[in-house]
């Protein structure tokens, strides 16, 4: 039914609706997605329109179905699997290392599959339904990682991951999917894969971030720039590859750069994002690279806990003011 | 759990297979045990870079299963199973070459040992995960019925692999959505060094299939036309739509886990009374014995085979090792 | 034309392997495929056949002996060759090392000394381009630390006018002056000190190090000399009582017995010349100055310490003496010290403060080519003909770089100076 906005999660189905519609290799397959309409009913409505072929009900058994949709992809098909929750995604993590993502590296013949995954925390839902995934995946050669923080980027980037010929690990943000809402209607034009995007510049330090912490970190900006602090929020959008170039350019810019993510600190991806700056723009720093993260702990399920393991913007704002005045 | 012991033999009363197919299996036959025994001479001879993994005893499974698919269903195998890709066309080399690391392996010294598959002989090349591949058989089997073909796919693994979960999942997600697979279990009585009494309470392995709702079928995996007979039968169900099959083809692993390996923990006596049931010689045995050839036509066959293992083995003796060649730039599809 | 046949890798993580038994002995003909040896590896025994077809010209290791993987064990060729002599134990080719790159290391960019303290890339990067003092730039960050945006402030303000009076030697700036050149190779540095549980690490202020920069440089090139006269300030002090009240009243401020001695000095300065000129040991000359410029070292506490200089302090006056100091000593601790106020010095007196050091040793404060210390002014005995009284008395130290002159002179000095304040007329100077 059309409306006037469409939510993170809306552009999610759009785009996927979008790419089986234009091309008839592309397949869903996960838990729930077909007569349930997916488990936060991101495929609602999908198997009325597509049909079981190409909707498939998996019983539950993600190396299983991990592993067939790398033979499906193998032989030219171009699966869509949908972890219900990216905490499962540990349960392929045996597939996806060895089958999927060194395959066109020993063969030569690509594996072109998108796996979705909702992740991240805030919603209360403990530590097997909150897990940040990026930081195992993003060591492994051959896969792809995304993360889109607007509605008009996770159709983007989703419509960009199913048509790359890789693997691409598209980590969507269930904290987000209704919280955010973009003007109807939604463009369906692809996003690069490795493209960042600077959502607002500044000119005294750079914050460099994605999903979720795109939009604090815009939060913190606003009240920055009440105290004459200006700041620079750099979405990131792709992990794997990184936007080295936009990176180096806001940082050489502001000649300070916070890094900004929910996952637990010890080897988040903002180690890898710290030590890219820090390589790159070493002669033109004002100050160390500052990561701003979650604690070293499982996500807690209650509210005060789980709260005081992820960042809040209270906190981002003082690690931003702290760097850009000291 | 029954020790190893020697399964019953079959008989057919007409001939199983006709005459062109029968010689052509003994023929494959030949040139996987030719191949592997000239390649554990050019082991001992330091002539190969790392570990040497042989099927000397699983000639039958493979030929017998690879014999009764057609060129477009595709093949999952693991690393006893170098009569399925024989079959196919690939050249002894090339296999020479994978565990050489040379240049002109199919992975281009990418990898290496026994995973050597090519997809444009609809092989997958396999991982050291067991049974990873039988999941991707799945999907291959997806892909076959997704385009609207009866193609079939066939996935292998060894005894030791059942215990894994991906065989479970791979089975029940085949047996649920009745995916055109045929799962191939290879019972050589040991995984390494376990013998099956310590991978499964279970009486055998064919009676697993019950499980996942698909038939399971016990043969006997020395004799060839046996085991092709039983894979034209799972084969002939997938392709007309009536979902999976599991055979258990049961046989014995002569030779170690890998080159390297005495196998000190095999009982003589299980060693003697197997080598007594050469699927090789059964089946030379066989095609005399059906008129298909006489003992000189047998002798040739196994000349040829040796030679052409020689041939292959200079061939790829003589061919380049890799350099380092923009190895992140490989790593991503265009 | 023989082949030689090297030990194979029976195994993954084998090393060696033990020949058991030659199936063949030398001069036995051999052929491809014929069982050659018998090798024995912790894994395994194996029957090794033979890769060439040939003769057995030559056994490198014998029965019962282990080599490496990849070591010689036997030649194989034709037979002619078997009379030919072969040399024992031929060394194996070296492996080719591998290709290294060593990954590329940023080049660090030409040392740029003086104030290092927590001196970020971009601002020492920013500092070296545009040719900025940075002991002349102010820090608006933690502790007082140089920030991008200040120095971003320093190159947009208006260069500060060099003062007419500075000499200007052909020779390269006076370090006092510029940016010091870098510390040479053979500047001695000092341990790292281990950090334990009842320690806790304080930065350094920039101001600190700078002082320590200085100190070291003016001991490492001035070769210092301590000497000291006893003063008698009887006369000083009761000059000094009786004038108190009113000199307050008139000046809003005490007179000090600094002024009394700086007064002093100024004239000794112009008596002996030789005490208040610069050295230029590069040129060979000493640089006489038909002036005095007075630096006077203000003690800022905890910030440290800043010599402000009096300029032409010789044309002063006690009173006038005393208010340039009182000047100069406010804008120190309230910060308003210009680049001019500290550069330009011809002589320094420090002035520890009333805390009592009976006489203390300074550090030349270059390019001076000595310094006073004045010290803490007590009752003591003296003799005052043949009988002991007890006045006020205090020591001077001096300080002097012994390359500009000598004892005497330096003895002389003091006691101008010395006389100066025992015997003159103070009361009649302050009218």
């Amino acid at each position: 039914m059309p409306t006037e906005t469409v939510s993170y999660i809306e552009a999610i189905g759009e785009a996927l609706r979008s790419e089986m519609d234009a091309n008839p290799d592309v397949f869903l397959i996960g838990e729930d997605v077909g007569q349930f309409g997916g488990a936060f009913k991101a495929t609602r409505g999908f198997l009325d329109r597509f049909g079981p072929r190409r909707v498939v009900d998996a019983p539950i058994a993600e190396s299983g179905f991990t592993g067939l949709a790398c033979g499906a992809a193998l032989m030219g098909l171009r699966p869509v699997v949908e972890f219900q929750f990216a905490d499962f995604i540990s349960c392929a993590f045996d597939q996806i290392i060895n089958n999927c993502s060194r395959h066109h590296y020993r063969t030569g013949n690509p594996i072109p599959v998108t796996f979705r995954a909702p992740f991240g925390a805030r919603l209360r839902a403990g530590p097997t339904h909150s897990q940040s995934v990026e930081a195992y995946f993003g060591h492994v050669p051959g896969l792809k990682i995304v993360a889109p923080a607007t509605p008009q980027d996770a159709a983007g980037l989703l419509i960009s991951a199913i048509r790359d010929n890789n693997p691409v690990l598209y980590l969507e943000s269930r904290y987000l999917y209704r919280r955010l809402e973009a003007p109807a209607p939604l463009s369906l034009d692809p996003v690069p894969i490795g493209s960042a995007n600077v959502v607002r510049e500044g000119t005294q330090v750079s914050l460099l971030t994605y999903s979720v912490g795109v939009h604090q970190g815009l939060e913190a900006a606003q009240i920055l720039a009440g105290e004459g602090i200006s700041v620079e929020v750099v979405d990131l959008r792709t992990l794997v590859p990184l936007d080295v170039a936009t990176i180096a350019a806001s940082v050489n810019k502001t000649s300070r750069a916070v890094v900004l993510h929910e996952d637990a600190r010890r080897l988040g991806y903002g180690a890898e994002i710290a030590a890219t700056v820090q390589e790159e723009c070493f002669w033109r720093l004002d100050g160390p690279v500052v990561r701003v993260a979650g604690k070293n702990t499982p996500i807690p399920a209650s509210p005060a806990l789980e709260d005081a393991a992820v960042p809040q913007v209270p906190e981002i704002v003082a690690a931003l003011r702290r760097v850009a005045t000291a | 759990m029954p020790s190893p012991r020697t399964p019953a033999r079959t008989r057919e009363p007409k001939p199983p297979v006709e005459r062109d197919l029968a010689v052509r299996m003994f023929e494959v036959m030949a040139l996987m045990r030719a191949v592997e025994d000239r390649m554990v001479t050019m082991y001992r001879q330091g002539e190969l870079l790392g570990s040497l993994y042989t099927g000397h005893w699983h000639e039958a499974i493979a030929v017998g299963t690879a014999s009764a698919l057609r060129p477009t269903d595709v093949i999952a195998p693991l690393h006893r199973d170098l009569g399925v890709h024989l079959w196919r066309g690939l050249e002894p080399w090339q296999v020479m070459a994978s565990f050489m690391g040379k240049a002109t392996s199919p992975t281009g010294g990418r990898d290496g040992t026994l995973h050597y598959g090519r997809l444009d002989l609809n092989i997958i090349n396999p991982v050291s995960h067991i049974p990873n591949n039988y999941p991707v058989a799945t999907g291959a089997a997806f892909a076959l019925r997704y385009r609207g073909t009866d193609g079939v796919a066939m996935a292998y693994c060894g005894d030791g692999a059942t215990s894994r979960g991906d065989f479970h999942e791979a089975l029940n997600i085949a047996g649920v959505q009745r995916l055109p697979c045929v799962f191939i279990v290879e019972n050589n009585q040991y995984a390494y060094s376990t013998p099956n009494r310590l991978t499964t309470a279970a009486a055998d392995f064919a009676s697993k299939a019950a499980a996942y709702g698909m038939p399971g079928e016990r043969v006997d995996g020395i004799d060839v036309f046996a085991v092709h007979q039983a894979a034209s039968r799972a084969v002939a169900r997938a392709r007309a739509g009536d979902g999976p099959s599991l055979i258990e083809a049961v046989t014995m692993r002569m030779h170690g886990h890998a080159e390297h390996d005495p196998a000190d923990y095999v009982p003589d006596e299980v060693r003697e009374l197997w080598a007594k049931r050469d699927p090789v010689e059964e089946c030379a045995g066989r095609v005399i014995e059906l008129g298909f050839l006489d003992t000189d036509g047998v002798a040739a066959v196994k000349q040829q085979a040796h030679q052409t293992a020689l041939e292959n083995r200079n061939k790829a003796l003589g061919m380049p090792m890799p350099e380092p060649d923009d190895e992140e730039g490989r790593v991503y599809a265009d | 034309m023989s082949e030689v046949f090297k030990m194979p890798k029976l195994g993954e993580t084998v090393t060696t392997g033990t020949v058991t038994r030659w199936l063949v002995a030398v001069g036995d003909r051999v052929d491809f495929d014929d069982p050659l040896l018998e090798v024995s590896t912790d894994k395994v025994d194996s029957e090794i056949p033979s890769p060439f077809s040939g003769v057995l010209l030559e056994i490198m290791v014998p029965e019962g002996e282990t080599a490496q993987v990849g070591a010689e064990l036997a030649r194989i060729g034709a037979a002619e060759e078997a009379a030919a002599a072969t040399p024992a134990g031929r060394p194996p080719a070296a492996p080719p090392s591998p290709a290294g790159h060593p990954p590329a290391v940023p080049p660090f960019p030409a040392g740029n000394g003086g104030g290092r303290a927590l001196l970020s890339p971009i601002v020492r990067q920013l500092a070296r381009k545009h040719g900025i003092d940075l002991r002349t730039v102010q820090g608006s960050g933690a502790a007082g630390r140089i920030r991008r945006e200040d120095i971003e402030a320093a190159i947009a303000r208006p260069p500060v006018a060099p003062s007419t009076r500075q000499s200007t030697p052909a020779a390269p700036p006076t370090p006092a002056t510029t940016i010091a050149p870098p510390a040479p190779a053979t500047a001695p540095v000092a341990p790292a000190v281990a950090l334990g549980p009842r320690d806790h690490a304080e930065p350094l202020s920039r101001m600190r190090l700078v002082i320590g920069e200085r100190m070291i440089e003016s001991l490492r090139i001035a070769p210092h000399v301590w000497t000291s006269v006893e003063v008698d300030m009887q006369a000083v002090e009761e000059v000094r009582r009786r004038h108190q009240e009113r000199f307050r009243q008139e000046e809003g401020t005490s007179l000090t017995y600094l002024a009394f001695i700086a007064r002093a000095t100024c004239d000794a300065l112009r008596a002996f010349p030789v005490v208040n000129a610069s050295l230029d040991m590069s040129a060979k000359t000493r640089i006489v100055h038909h002036y005095v410029n007075l630096g006077i070292a203000v003690d800022l506490a905890e910030q440290g310490l800043v010599v402000p200089v009096i300029r032409d302090a010789d044309g002063l006056n006690l009173r006038g003496l005393a208010r340039a100091i009182r000047a100069v000593a406010e804008k120190a601790t309230s910060g308003a010290l210009t680049n001019d106020d500290l550069t330009g010095s011809t002589f320094t007196i420090t002035n520890p403060g009333p805390a009592g050091d009976y006489a203390s040793a300074p550090i030349i404060n270059q390019p001076n080519s000595a310094i006073l210390s004045t010290n803490v002014v007590t009752r003591r005995p003296t003799a005052v003909g043949d009988a002991v009284a007890v006045h006020y008395m205090t020591i001077l130290g001096f300080s002097y770089d012994h390359r500009a002159f000598d004892g005497v002179t330096g003895s002389r000095f003091l006691a101008f100076v010395r006389d100066a304040l025992q015997d003159r007329d103070w009361a009649a100077e302050l009218g």
